[in-house]
């Protein structure tokens, strides 16, 4: 004997069935409008977790981009006050060399003095460059000092730190970011009755200027010497700078692919594939008809229909 | 014929009544609980005619439900079991909800906080940079606040519930003890309306969706309810008795009693139902996430901390606590708080730099951090000498054997001020050292070399690599160890005797008195001559006291004296005991009676005097102190002592006096002290090794390259790099930290806790899923049962109606006969 089915039992399982599968069309319509395959945590939570797990992944690649492109932006500061002090020392060796000359009279060479000094000022503000937060950019760590100061007799001192500060950009990888000023106006080292004695940058190219007024062929000839040797630590700090550039530059590239892949991977798992919602879609809806259309007939087949009062 | 009649009207009561019945099953239709009435109809007794017996007609026997019990009990099953499940996943799902959240759950703001502090890493100097960094610091803490207070309004909810599920099934218990009432009235089942049976199952069946039921049904239908492993225990309904459950809640943990104010009996442990469904999510899920979330706040808080503590602020002031946890808050979580207010307080720059010279000619750029160091060995005075905070003066007798031929005294730390230890019964041979942890000897004698192999060890509190050096042994003056007043021997102060005002009897500045020494009774048997490089007085080696044989108090006093020209002493005699003193009117020096070269403290002690250790105003180093026996044979040494202070705070003195580190070779370096030029450490150094640290007193120095000879780097307290970012740097480091249990970072921990939530709900999905499957089918069974369906109604009708209609017939055929017979004649 087969079991008997009634009918409150009949009705109750064909709602059930349909608020089941209206549930699921309800659920399918709302991904599609969010465009995302799961809508709340709850939906998926191995999943969820990834995503969490992704999201704080791309959102720190965006965070060392930001730290990269501020470093790159000091880096820019840096190398363009570095082309003009280049710039600058290749006229002030060339007056030096004019002014070597010994055919010149005292009036030249007081116009070429008064021009080296003009330009030693122009490297003395070079030397007191910010970048774009208002930071002094060879200060070392004492960003809010200015680098160099004139004390009461005209003679430049060096006021920031030789504190080398990294910031992290990637994994695993930090860039340079301060470069104390000592670095790049350095020092020279000249032979003073056999010891070495080492004289600051500006010291050096007062020197110079002062041979040149007064004619002394011998300081002159020294300072043109030892501009050589400052030229060349420009030189090789605006090198340093390119290649720390191109490091940053690279390591941008490197972000940038990261942050690309990372953001493919999540959108793998978290957007939704429309091409498969729209043919769930229509799944469901086909279902939902079904159930609802044969509800309709079987529900109304009643054998007391068919009894005649 | 009569029968005729009898017989058609037998039937017609009884269709009628069955008609009634089945009306009944169509009435009833839609009602919850009501179980199908079959009904049966027999035949009246027959009777005997002439030899064959007749049947007299049918008659209504009675009404039956159609009810299995098996197929009920099976019902009220599943519907714990599938009970259960639900409120755990619905509250599973909500809290993977909340914890998952991007802008409730932990991980957005987590992120948001240690972003901007790599920002502010790029900018230390930006205010707006560490505004940003405050506000985001600010939201941690806040969504810490937030997500527990989501956590503790599910924590409410769910305890609401329990309280409403515990009520209810107190009802029912009731109304179940009211129809065992009723139904008593009968003795048997089959007496008993059908309604009220249904009502009792209807009843049993709603408990049985709060918690699981054990029955037992008496043979009139009245049913015993229990709650527990057996039928006997935990009784809830018996006969016409409930038993209410009552509800106490002790530590935020539910407490069930049955019959609280009767009888009290403990409830079995709850798993199925909706109360076990929400118990289990309570113990297994919620409670969990809560500690795990706690557990995040403690960590955050004090790991932050700990790294912005180490600091500089923009200021240069040291880096505070960021967040707090109120201790009247609930939980950790609830009462985290963010007390670092002002931007300038944010600690971005580290407590210590290090500065290559511009002039190294090795390429190392070298990188310090501190690192709070537990040396081996003592960390403090021995016994009870570590008590001996003035004005108490502690004793302590230490053995000396001769195998291992040296005792600890124990630590004097760094910034301990004042320390006086005295060798109260100095022996021959006993001599009192005094080490700093790099092997600088500062006062003593210089050690022999097992000496040294004993006490250069790290296990006597020693730093690795450490070295001997005797340069500073017993110096005065310039010469001392960082400036230093330590000295070992006799010692007399500057008098200060206690002034009061005559008048108003107010405590005046103390007077000063020139210094005076007093020894003991020098010790008969003293015998000369005594040699001059035994002694020294304010720093003056003695000469020879030539004279031979035994020597008395005066003969010292006349010694001395000879030589009172450089010494600046004055000495006489009383009671026996040598007098020491500073001529009337200095009142600035104090007297020092020292070891010459050859010296040992029994020496002093020879001469009535008592040799001590002294530090006077602040130990610039830790010191430590121990006593070598040179005397060949086993003895013990007896030493008291007194201290003003006792230890300081070894970074912040690191940071007032910054170090240089100087290669002395490529592979050798000293550690001098810049303020005082004093070398504190020479050590080796492993150009080789590419992870080579050196390590001083906690500070960390590494290198990205090995430095050169000659390179130099200077430590200091960075007292105005602004732009320094090496606190924030830490910071941010504990992004990537594994701080957590089992090597996992903070948002990793979270992150876990989530996905674990995410399982058991999983797991509740699945098994509510399966548990569906077989309550549907436990229905299904009691609908096949029990159900009304109305086709099979509406046949019955038709058939009763027709048997009604035939029987009617019958009457009416009776009545035709009965009129035909009439008509007869």
């Amino acid at each position: 004997m087969t079991m008997k089915i009634s009918t409150a039992f009949l009705f109750d399982r064909a709602t059930d069935r349909m608020s089941r599968i209206q549930n699921k069309l309800a659920t399918t319509q709302a991904q599609m409008a969010e465009g995302k395959q799961i809508l709340a945590p709850s939906d998926s939570p191995d999943k969820a977790s990834a995503i969490q797990r992704l999201r704080g992944e791309v959102d720190r690649q965006d965070s060392h981009m930001r730290t990269l492109q501020v470093a790159m932006r000091r880096y820019t500061a840096e190398e363009t006050a570095l082309k003009s002090a280049d710039d600058v020392l290749i006229r002030f060796k060339e007056l030096g060399i004019q002014a070597a000359n010994d055919t010149l009279g005292l009036d030249d060479r007081r116009a070429i003095a008064a021009e080296m000094k003009a330009l030693r000022d122009q490297l003395y503000s070079l030397g007191n460059t910010r970048d774009d937060s208002g930071n002094y950019i060879f200060s070392g760590t004492r960003v809010n000092t200015p680098p160099f100061a004139q004390d009461a007799t005209g003679k430049v001192i060096y006021q920031g730190d030789q504190t080398q500060t990294r910031v992290p950009a990637g994994v695993e990888r930090t860039v340079a970011f301060t470069r104390s000023g000592t670095d790049i106006f350095q020092r020279v080292v000249r032979q003073e009755s056999g010891e070495a004695v080492a004289v600051s940058f500006f010291d050096s190219m007062d020197q110079i200027t002062s041979a040149v007024a007064s004619g002394d062929t011998k300081g002159i000839q020294l300072g043109i010497s030892e501009v050589d040797d400052m030229h060349f630590q420009i030189s090789l700090s605006t090198a340093q700078s390119g290649s720390d550039q191109a490091v940053v530059q690279s390591q941008l590239d490197v972000i940038e692919e990261t942050a690309l892949r990372l953001k493919s991977t999540l959108s793998d798992i978290e957007d939704l594939n429309y091409a498969e919602a729209v043919t769930r879609m229509n799944k469901e809806q086909l279902a939902l008809e079904a159930a609802m259309g044969s509800f309709a007939k079987i529900s109304g087949l009643s054998l007391f229909d068919y009894i005649r009062g | 014929m009569s029968d005729l009649l009898s017989i058609g009207s037998s039937g017609i009561s009884a269709y009628q009544r069955a008609l009634a019945t089945i009306s009944n099953n169509i009435a009833n239709v839609s009602t919850d609980g009501y179980t199908r009435q079959d009904m049966s109809i027999s035949s009246n007794q027959p009777r005997l005619l002439g030899n064959s017996y007749m049947g007299t007609g049918a008659y209504f026997n009675g009404v039956r439900r159609q009810y299995d019990a098996f197929v009920e009990s099976n019902l009220r099953n599943s519907n714990s079991a599938l009970q259960a499940q639900e409120p755990l996943l619905s509250y599973a799902n909500r809290l993977i909800d909340i914890m998952g959240d991007d802008s409730i759950g932990l991980t957005s703001a987590m992120k948001q906080f240690f972003e901007s502090g790599r920002d502010l890493a790029t900018d230390p100097a930006s205010v707006i940079q560490r505004s940003i960094f405050v506000r985001d610091a600010e939201g941690l803490a806040a969504r810490f606040r937030q997500l527990d207070a989501q956590v503790e309004l599910l924590e409410n909810e769910t305890r609401q519930a329990i309280q409403t599920d515990v009520g209810q099934i107190n009802s029912i218990t009731k109304q179940i003890a009211k129809i065992n009432l009723q139904l008593n009235k009968h003795a048997q089942l089959t007496k008993q309306p059908s309604e009220l049976l249904d009502q009792r199952d209807l009843l049993l069946r709603d408990l049985s969706g709060f918690v699981a039921i054990k029955t037992e049904f008496s043979p009139n239908g009245a049913v015993l309810v229990s709650v527990g492993d057996t039928i006997n225990q935990g009784v809830l309904v018996n006969g016409t008795t409930s038993r209410m459950i009552g509800l106490t809640t002790e530590d935020g943990n539910f407490k069930f009693q049955i019959d609280p104010y009767g009888k009290p009996e403990a409830m079995p442990n709850v798993t199925q139902g909706s109360i076990g469904g929400v118990l289990t999510f309570r113990s297994q899920v919620l409670e969990q996430a809560q500690e795990a979330l706690n557990t995040l706040a403690k960590v955050m808080t004090e790991e932050v901390n700990a790294v912005h503590r180490s600091g500089l602020d923009a200021e240069g002031r040291l880096g505070g606590d960021v967040f707090a946890i109120s201790p009247s808050a609930r939980t950790p979580a609830a009462g985290m708080v963010m007390v670092l207010q002002d931007a300038t307080k944010v600690a971005a720059a580290g407590q210590f730099r290090v500065i290559d010279d511009p002039l190294n000619t090795g390429n190392a750029q070298a990188r310090v951090r501190y690192e709070k160091t537990d040396f081996d060995g003592e960390s403090a005075l021995i016994g009870s000498l570590a008590t001996a905070k003035a004005p108490e003066i502690a004793f302590e007798t230490l053995d000396l054997s001769t195998v291992r031929p040296f005792a600890s005294v124990g630590v004097i730390g760094l910034g301990s001020s004042n320390v006086d230890i005295a060798m109260t019964d100095a022996q021959p041979g006993h001599v009192l050292q005094v080490l700093t942890r790099d092997g600088r000897h500062l006062v003593g004698q210089t050690l022999t070399a097992q000496e040294k192999s004993l006490l250069l060890q790290t296990s006597q509190g020693m730093e690795v690599g450490a070295t001997y050096s005797d340069e500073a042994i017993n110096a005065t003056g310039a010469d001392t160890y960082m400036d230093m007043d330590i000295f070992f021997g006799a010692r007399a102060g500057v008098q200060e005797v206690q002034q009061f005002d005559p008048v108003t009897f107010a405590v005046l500045a103390p007077a000063l008195a020139p210094a005076r020494l007093i020894g003991q009774e020098v010790p008969a048997g003293l015998t000369g001559p005594l040699a001059g490089d035994k002694y020294t007085i304010n720093g003056v080696e003695m000469d020879a006291l030539s004279t031979a044989g035994p020597l008395t108090a005066d003969d010292l006093a006349d010694w001395i004296n000879n030589n009172s020209q450089p010494t600046g002493v004055v000495a006489s005699v009383q009671d026996g005991a040598l007098v020491l003193e500073r001529p009337a009117g200095n009142t600035t020096d104090d007297i020092r009676v020292g070891l010459g070269s050859a010296g040992q403290p029994s020496d002093l002690a020879k001469l009535g005097l008592t040799p001590a250790l002294h530090v006077r105003g602040a130990a610039a180093d830790d010191l430590l102190v121990f006593v070598t026996n040179r005397s060949g044979a086993s003895g013990e040494v007896a030493l008291s002592a007194q201290y003003a202070t006792m230890g300081g705070d070894v970074k912040q003195a690191l940071r007032e006096s910054p170090l240089a580190v100087r290669f002395t070779q490529n592979d050798a370096y000293e550690i001098v002290d810049v303020k005082t030029d004093t070398v504190l450490a020479e050590r080796a150094f492993d150009p080789t090794n590419p992870n080579e640290t050196i390590a001083y007193r906690g500070l960390m120095l590494s290198f990205s390259s090995a430095p050169r000879k000659g390179d130099l780097f200077t430590i200091d307290g960075n007292r105005d790099g602004i732009g320094n970012n090496e606190a924030m740097l830490s910071l941010v480091e504990l992004e990537k930290k594994t701080v957590m249990p089992g090597s996992l970072t903070i948002t990793e921990a979270y992150i876990e806790r989530v996905s674990q939530v995410g399982n058991v709900a999983r797991q509740a999905a699945i098994s509510e899923q399966a548990l569906t499957v077989v309550y549907e089918q436990a229905r299904e069974a009691r609908d096949g049962v029990s159900g009304v369906s109305l086709d099979q109604e509406a046949a019955e009708l038709v058939r009763f109606q027709q048997a009604y209609q035939a029987n009617a017939k019958v009457m009416q055929v009776a009545s035709q006969l009965f009129d035909a017979i009439l008509q007869v004649n």
